[in-house]
């Protein structure tokens, strides 16, 4: 199936589950804990700051991602020790990662990748054929992914929407949360053009016993 | 009752036509060759025009003779207006009568046509100190809600506007301190809208719909308005409406910028089809910029681009209404009405029917009865002041009076 295709696809199966209040509070977490994890670690020693934020980040995020989720009652898992946060919304599992640059880390978490594996049916759709429709009431993973740079700044440079694959070694979906979030917009949608009148039934009538 | 003349002459339809041709009883009298005491016995209803007297006022002021002896019903609410002070009150009362024009070719359409039906959002305020913020900000959504319109930008306002029912009209009308006006229909239960479309500005005509269609919406029930105090208050009202239904709060707030800067506000100004001055205007009412910084920007914009324009401004083509122009074609494909019983059947010249229902210049041209300007003067027992004068609001007319006919219609 072509690329741009399935991707549209994806995008719909995502929002018929998601609501759009989910992804603006999920936005508005992961911002607030990536800020409240460089307040607190900006006092740190320079010889550990780096790794002192990144811990504050992965427990802050955490916390504030599970608010997000549970306001929303997306039934998030418990917070407890070094546990993934996951959010349930009927058959689809919503997580949470941050990354650097470079996505090299992702594959690092056994019970990510094993969360993962929930995506297999939405990888035979997509290598099967084009003319079957999508898997509607099907297991299906996300991650909310917050990229950092390298400078330790105070906010992610970007939070992506992203769908990995059955074995996490490839993303099938991915798209910044902004412009995720402007689907529901409904911007691309095409207008509907309703500036039609219509002859009055009488007049249709006897014009069609007239022909 | 009248004394002698033809039976069933309608004052109130002299009363009209001096508005929308913006003539003074003076003009017309010596127009027609009569004096200013009779158009005035006319328009009082104390005296009726003879036959040859009634053609040559009808042949002036380009309606059909008949015109004047169809009963004058007014169906249209009074009109609110959005002007700023220095409009005329003749220039209001001109347009007053093009849009009772509008209308009244609009009922006469619906003897045979089912015009899309009526979707807005009912509000039943009977004075404007009753609205609140809050009221104005549910009815611009529940209008883009009924309308499928999501949160994003409007493509197409006018589309919009005609899909759900409501008339709209646009027309160059010469007076372009009045950017529109607004009335609903009682006969046929629908708001009418009029546009001017001097300003040929696609941005500013879009926010002139939303005001009036604030108008409509949030100002059905409340009657023409002569304080002034309250006047200020219900064009503030339908201006909030405007920045709401073009500008949602969800969406907009999602793509303005913190602290935006004016170039932030072109891109978004091309992005929602608002003029930048507008979306600046909505970012305070939804307090994502304080009054400060909404100081500094105006203050930075009449540095940059002076008070009036805004870069971009040429970009966007006005949107057009289309309505009653596919109701016209309707009827001539089906063979119901033939084109050329148009100006006929609405007693007004062609070209006014043009400009009322969008139709391209010349669409009825070989069907005018054309009054050569000479043969006018010539006949004319005191020649007045020169046509081009009188007419100079209503330049159309001026083509059309002075345009020899054509021998077929041309291509559209």
């Amino acid at each position: 199936m072509d690329g741009e295709e399935y991707k549209e696809e994806i995008a719909e199966l995502l929002m018929s589950d998601i609501p759009r209040d989910l992804v603006h509070a999920i936005n508005e977490g992961l911002r607030a804990g990536a800020r409240r994890a460089h307040a607190k670690a900006k006092d740190l020693n320079a010889g550990h700051r780096a790794n002192g934020l990144g811990q504050e980040r992965h427990f802050l995020m955490n916390e504030a991602f599970y608010t997000a989720l549970a306001a929303q009652n997306a039934s998030p898992t418990p917070i407890h020790g070094n546990d993934l946060i996951i959010g349930h919304l009927g058959e689809l599992m919503l997580g949470r990662l941050n990354v650097g640059p470079v996505w090299n880390n992702c594959r690092r978490s056994t019970v990510r990748r094993r969360l993962c594996s929930h995506n297999a049916t939405l990888g035979e759709w997509i290598e099967a054929d084009l003319f079957n429709d999508p898997p509607l009431h099907t297991a299906l993973v996300v991650f909310f992914v917050a990229i950092f740079a390298k400078d330790q700044a105070e906010l992610p440079a970007s939070i992506q929407v992203a769908v990995p694959d059955a074995g996490m070694s490839r993303w099938i979906f991915r798209e910044s949360i902004e412009k995720f979030m402007h689907r529901y917009d409904g911007i691309s949608l095409a207008q509907q053009d309703l500036a039609v009148p219509r002859l009055k039934l009488a007049l249709s009538k006897q014009n069609e016993g007239g022909k | 009752m009248s004394r002698g003349g033809l039976q069933g002459f309608q004052a109130d339809r002299l009363s009209q036509i001096l508005a929308v041709r913006r003539l003074t009883q003076a003009q017309l009298a010596s127009l027609v060759g009569v004096s200013p005491g009779t158009i005035s016995k006319w328009k009082a209803g104390t005296q009726s025009p003879e036959l040859e007297a009634l053609t040559r006022l009808a042949s002036v002021v380009n309606v059909s003779p008949d015109w004047f002896l169809r009963p004058y019903r007014p169906m249209l609410s009074p009109p609110l207006f959005r002007s700023n002070a220095s409009a005329h009150v003749a220039a209001r009362a001109m347009l007053e009568g093009r849009l009772e024009w509008a209308e009244e070719i609009a009922c006469g359409l619906a003897e045979f046509v089912e015009f899309p039906r009526l979707i807005l959002p009912a509000r039943d305020f009977q004075n404007p100190e009753e609205l609140t913020e809050e009221d104005i900000e549910e009815a611009a959504d529940e209008c883009r809600k009924l309308w499928r319109l999501g949160r994003g930008p409007v493509q197409d306002l006018a589309l919009a506007v005609e899909s759900a029912g409501v008339l709209l009209i646009r027309e160059e009308t010469g007076i372009p301190q009045i950017e529109g006006l607004s009335g609903w229909s009682t006969k046929l239960g629908r708001p009418c809208i009029l546009l001017s479309a001097d300003k040929d500005n696609g941005y500013r005509g879009r926010f002139d719909l939303a005001h009036e269609l604030g108008h409509c919406i949030l100002h059905k029930n409340i009657g023409r308005v002569t304080n002034r105090d309250r006047y200020n208050l219900m064009e503030k009202q339908a201006h909030a409406f405007a920045g709401a239904i073009l500008l949602p709060a969800e969406g907009i707030s999602q793509d303005a910028p913190v602290h935006p800067t004016l170039d932030d506000l072109l891109i978004l100004k091309r992005r929602w089809g608002v003029s930048a001055a507008a979306i600046l205007m909505r970012l305070r009412a939804l307090s994502l910029v304080d009054n400060e910084e909404v100081t500094n920007l105006y203050k930075r914009r009449s540095a940059r681009w002076g008070s009036k324009a805004e870069p971009g401004d040429g970009e966007r083509v006005p949107e057009q209404p289309r309505l009653l122009r596919r109701t016209v074609d309707l009827l001539v494909a089906e063979g119901v009405m033939p084109l050329e019983s148009f100006p006929r059947h609405f007693g007004i010249s062609g070209n006014d029917l043009e400009m009322l229902m969008a139709l391209p210049s010349r669409y009825f041209a070989t069907l005018e009865k054309v009054v050569s300007l000479t043969r006018l003067r010539q006949e004319t027992a005191q020649p007045g002041p020169g046509l081009h004068q009188l007419f100079k609001n209503r330049s159309a007319d001026v083509v059309t009076l002075s345009q020899p006919a054509r021998a077929s219609r041309p291509s559209k």
